[in-house]
Parts: C-alpha cells; structure tokens; sequence
C-alpha cells in the first residue's frame, strides 16, 4: 500500500490580496503604536475542513444459477466527505491601530494528498485540486474593524460537523423516507468507503427474514465491527463534489475548491452540518426547525470568501 | 340382491380397493333398502398441491472499493425452497347410489420434478448421469394430489353440512415487503428469475427493474430444503422429506399461517387436515 503524500499546496489567490474595503493596503496592526484607540469592534471568520472522496458503487449487472453467481458493479459517482470547523467571534477591543477601519476577506489553501485511504494513487494531483483527500485551510480570515458603537455586542461561535450522518444500514427502506441517524461516528467514515459504497444497496431486510443477514457477511465480519453497536450507512445533508463515474484527477479543477468550500459557508450559516454521532430523524428534525443534530451559526457569511 | 351390512368409520379407513361409484343413475333393481336407496350421502374430499421452486442465496466473497472501481465478489452460500400451495377441502350432500355404505379413502401424492433451472443449467446425479437422483426433487417441480381423499357415509339431518374451503389466491411460505414495483405478485417475482431472491438486487438498482423496492422474506422453510453451498443433485436428499414438508404446508394451511404470522382467512382451509395423507406413493 503506498503512503498518500502531501501535494505542494497551492494559495488560492496566487499573487493577489483581497481587502474589499480596506482604507489602505496595510495589513491591520494590532498594538499600542496606532493613533486610533478606539474602541473598536472586530469580527473575524474562519472555516477549515477534511474532506475525503468517497465512491458509490452500483450494481452494473448480473448472471445467476443454483450453482454460480456473477456480477458486475461499478462507481457511479464520487463524493466529497466533509468534516468541518468554523468559527466566528465579534469583540471589542481597546489596541491601536494605523487606520480607523479595516477590512480583509478569507483566503484558503488546499492541502491534497495523493492517495485514498487504501492507499489506492489515481496519478498526479494538480495543486490547487482536491485530489482523493486533504485539507483546505483558512490562511488568511475573514478580518474587519470599524469604531465601537454603543448597540454592538460581543458573539463567540464555533461548529463542528459534517455533511452526512451515519445510520441503521440494515432499517427497512421506504421510498423517499431518510433514515434516522444511528449515532455513529462519522469519523469513521472520513476513513472507510464501505459505508458510502455500499449504502445504496446494502439496506434491506434479507431474504430469510433475519435482518442483517446481508451486511453481516460484509469482510471484516458483522457490520458492527465497521463502528461499535451500529449499522452504518450514510445519508447526506448535501453532497458536494460530485464527480461522475469512475474518479481521476483529471476530473478536478481549481473551481471545485471555490464551489465546495462556498457551499459548505452556507452550510455552516444555515445550520445544517449534521454533529458528530448525531442520533434520530436529522433530515425531518431540520426541515422542522428541530436543530439538536445540527451544527452551524447564521453569523458565518461565504461571501466574504475570496476566490480570485 | 343381498343386504350388505354397513361397515364403521371409526378411526380412519383405508379402503384402496374400492372406489366411489358416483353418479350413478338409480336403477330399479336396486333394492330402496340398500343403506337407505340413494343416501342421502356426506361426502368429504381434500387436496393438496404445492408447487416449488429452488432458489439461490448469495453472500459475499469480499469487497474491493476504490474511487475508480468496485467489486463485490458473491458466492452461492445455499440453495432453498420457494413453494406455492393451493388446497381445497370440500363437505358435499349426494344422492348417488354406492354399492356399499361407508366409504374413505387416504390421500396420495405424486410428484414431477425438473433437473433445470431458471437459468437453463441442468444438474443430474453422479450415479444417475442423465437423470436426477432418485431422493432428489430438483430445480422445481410440483408434488401433487393424485388421488384426493375420500370420505362417505350417511348424512346425519341436522348435523352436517356442506362447505367448501379453499384458498383464495396460491400461498406462499415467502412474503413480501416493501413496495411490488413492477410486479403484479409474488409469482411474478419469483418467476421472472432468481436475480429477485437476491438482496443485491434490492432496492430499485437493477436495471431492468429500476422501480422496484421491496424485502422478500421467508416465513415458512421446508424441512430439507436448505441445502449449503452450490446445489449439487446428489446432496439433494428432498424426496425424503416430502412427508415433513407436507405434513407441515397442511398444517399452516389449516391455520392460515404459511405466508404471514397471523392467521390470514384468505390462506386458510381449516378443515384440512394432514391425518388424510398417505406418503407411500411418494416414498415406498
């Protein structure tokens, strides 16, 4: 099995500086040698994120008797897994500053590496593309300072969640009716494709009645073995990065990192990244404006990312 | 003509050798003393047919993911019976004229079974070469009621009477959940090929299905029908069990029980009983 390696990671904006309403181009100096006391109200926004690509087989094909049994599946689609963090903090401060305002958008990176979680390599990963799995981190954030005014108020925020949630991979299905989260780790599945894989078609009630019988033959034994006491499968709060059929590297592009980290913004700004080992209905509890299985804070604005 | 003494029922009688002579028209020569003229008569009657299919059962061998390609390598893990039973009991009134009063005759089987699958592949015994074994029952075949049973004696007024059960639709020891999609019933399924055993199919992802979702279960196993690994004819000892299997579809078509938990009134014949049957046309 190859070691995945990091790929040269590559700025988003080379070369460029965004400061949509900065007073000049001077990077904000916090300290006591600015002429501006205040006090001011700065608010600051980060996001960084795991993803993985995450294949979905389907069933292509195949040939039965009572003595032999043949098919033939392949990757439909790939998908990005996604384990986010974001954070948001509006305060007050009483430092120096040059200028009186000031304002500077978020910058990321994009840290791929060049191989799946098998150690499974597709060849080269441009920089500055997704690739099989890494890390897109906020190198600069989201920075903007003005004068205090009397009604503002001070917010700390933070998120963690994904976009998916693990759950009961073996409940009966029912047409256009999700399946409630298990409250399994997603964690696991950042790392294993079986999940993912196989949720399309590994659900069901087996043929003698005995549930589980099918997933119960997975590899690696009982499919609680794939994470303690539970039966996963996944469903999505929004896939991202769908790229279609078999994957390579020559099917992303810098664009997807602009596109998918925009959406995850809003993702994070509507509350719907699903937390960590998130249990019951998540799909009809959001859409009920029940939010105990939900991550996110609506003072995370993506339009003050910058993609240049 | 003599006056032939009536004969008790006590129990149940064998009486293979005579049959029932009904409908016969009324001849004058026959003495109005003779059990009565002609009756009037209770007559019973049952049969009893199950029709069978083996199936195959897949379980994987391994599963190969990447981002570019998957396999789910699946083996044959056992083969098992799908039946389908129709029954009827009938209590009937008659006036034919009988030679003697009484009259009850056991229940016998026969059999037809198929060395082919769905699939065209034709499995024969080691010994036998060209034919399956002789405790085989094969691929699919129906065991059915060759001669039904019988039984007459004389209408008690007041007591008796007449009923015909059946089963509404054939009954099946597997059961459906989820949605049919483009199937019409479980015959359908079955009989359009095994891929709709299979769980693999499952869930609207085979092509030529796409719309169907649905969890096939089994309620009922037969007795025998389980057989591990690839079907192999030789390891086909079916036959043997054709009394268990059939004292057993009686017993759950008598209680309305073979394709669901709770009796079901359009799967039952309650006055089926499997005391009537005689397996030695099917065993020795």
């Amino acid at each position: 099995m190859a070691n995945p390696v990091p790929i040269t990671p590559v700025l988003m904006t080379p070369g460029q500086y965004y400061a949509a309403s900065s007073t000049s181009g001077m990077q904000p100096a916090s300290g006591n040698s600015g002429i501006f006391s205040g006090p001011f109200l700065i608010e600051e926004q980060s996001l960084n994120y795991n993803y993985c690509r995450v294949p979905e087989a389907l069933y292509a094909s195949a040939t039965y008797s009572l003595s032999s049994y043949a098919q033939t599946m392949n990757v439909g689609q790939t998908l990005l897994a996604l384990q986010c963090y974001a954070d948001y903090t509006r305060r007050k401060s009483t430092e120096h500053f040059d200028t009186l305002n000031w304002q500077q958008n978020q910058r990321f990176k994009v840290l791929s590496v060049s191989a799946d979680p098998y150690g499974n390599e597709y060849g080269t990963v441009s920089g500055g593309t997704f690739g099989p799995a890494g890390a897109v981190v906020t190198t600069q954030k989201y920075y903007m300072r003005r004068p205090w005014k009397d009604a503002d108020t001070e917010v700390t925020r933070t998120a963690h969640g994904f976009n998916f949630f693990m759950s009961d991979a073996l409940a009966p299905y029912v047409l256009q009716v999700p399946h409630a989260a298990n409250g399994g780790s997603q964690v696991y599945a950042m790392n294993n494709f079986e999940p993912f894989a196989t949720h399309s078609w590994l659900r069901g009630t087996s043929l003698d009645g005995a549930r589980g019988t099918w997933a119960n033959n997975l590899p690696g034994g009982p499919q609680g073995t794939l994470h303690p006491g539970a039966e996963n499968a996944v469903w999505d709060m929004g896939w991202l990065g769908q790229k279609t059929g078999p994957w390579m590297p020559t099917q992303d592009n810098t664009t997807d990192v602009y596109i998918v980290t925009d959406a995850l913004g809003v993702m994070v700004k509507d509350s719907r990244l699903v937390r960590d080992g998130a249990t019951g209905n998540v799909l009809n509890s959001y859409a009920n404006g029940f939010k105990e299985n939900h991550e996110g804070f609506s003072e995370y604005n993506p339009d003050r990312h910058t993609w240049t | 003509m003599p006056l032939i003494t009536p004969s008790s029922i006590s129990g149940i009688t064998y009486a293979s050798a005579m049959g029932p002579v009904a409908a016969v028209a009324y001849a004058s020569s026959v003495s109005t003393n003779d059990f009565g003229g002609s009756g009037a008569w209770l007559i019973e009657e049952q049969t009893l047919t199950v029709d069978y299919w083996r199936f195959p059962r897949v379980a994987p061998s391994g599963l190969n993911l990447s981002l570019s390609a998957a396999s789910f390598p699946l083996h044959v893990a056992w083969t098992d019976f799908w039946v389908r039973v129709q029954g009827t009991y009938t209590r009937s009134k008659s006036y034919d004229i009988y030679t003697s009063a009484t009259e009850t005759r056991m229940q016998l089987f026969g059999y037809q079974a198929d060395s082919t699958d769905q699939e065209g592949v034709t499995y024969n015994g080691d010994s036998t070469g060209t034919s399956l074994p002789v405790s085989a029952l094969g691929c699919n075949g129906t065991v059915f009621t060759s001669r039904p049973w019988y039984s007459r004696r004389l209408w008690v007024d007041g007591v008796d009477t007449e009923v015909m059960e059946t089963t509404l639709n054939p009954v099946h020891n597997m059961y459906m959940g989820g949605t049919m999609g483009d199937f019409a019933s479980l015959d359908d399924i079955f009989q359009d090929k095994y891929w709709a055993c299979s769980e693999i199919t499952y869930e609207g992802l085979t092509p030529s299905h796409p719309n169907n979702q649905w969890a096939l279960g089994m309620r009922t196993p037969m007795p025998g029908a389980h057989i591990a690994s690839n079907y192999d004819p030789d390891e086909d000892f079916v036959k043997t069990k054709v009394p268990q299997i059939l004292d057993l579809v009686a017993d759950k078509v008598k209680q309305g029980t073979l394709g669901s938990y709770t009796s079901n009134s359009t799967e039952m014949i309650p006055s089926y009983s499997k005391s009537r049957h005689d397996y030695t046309t099917i065993i020795g």
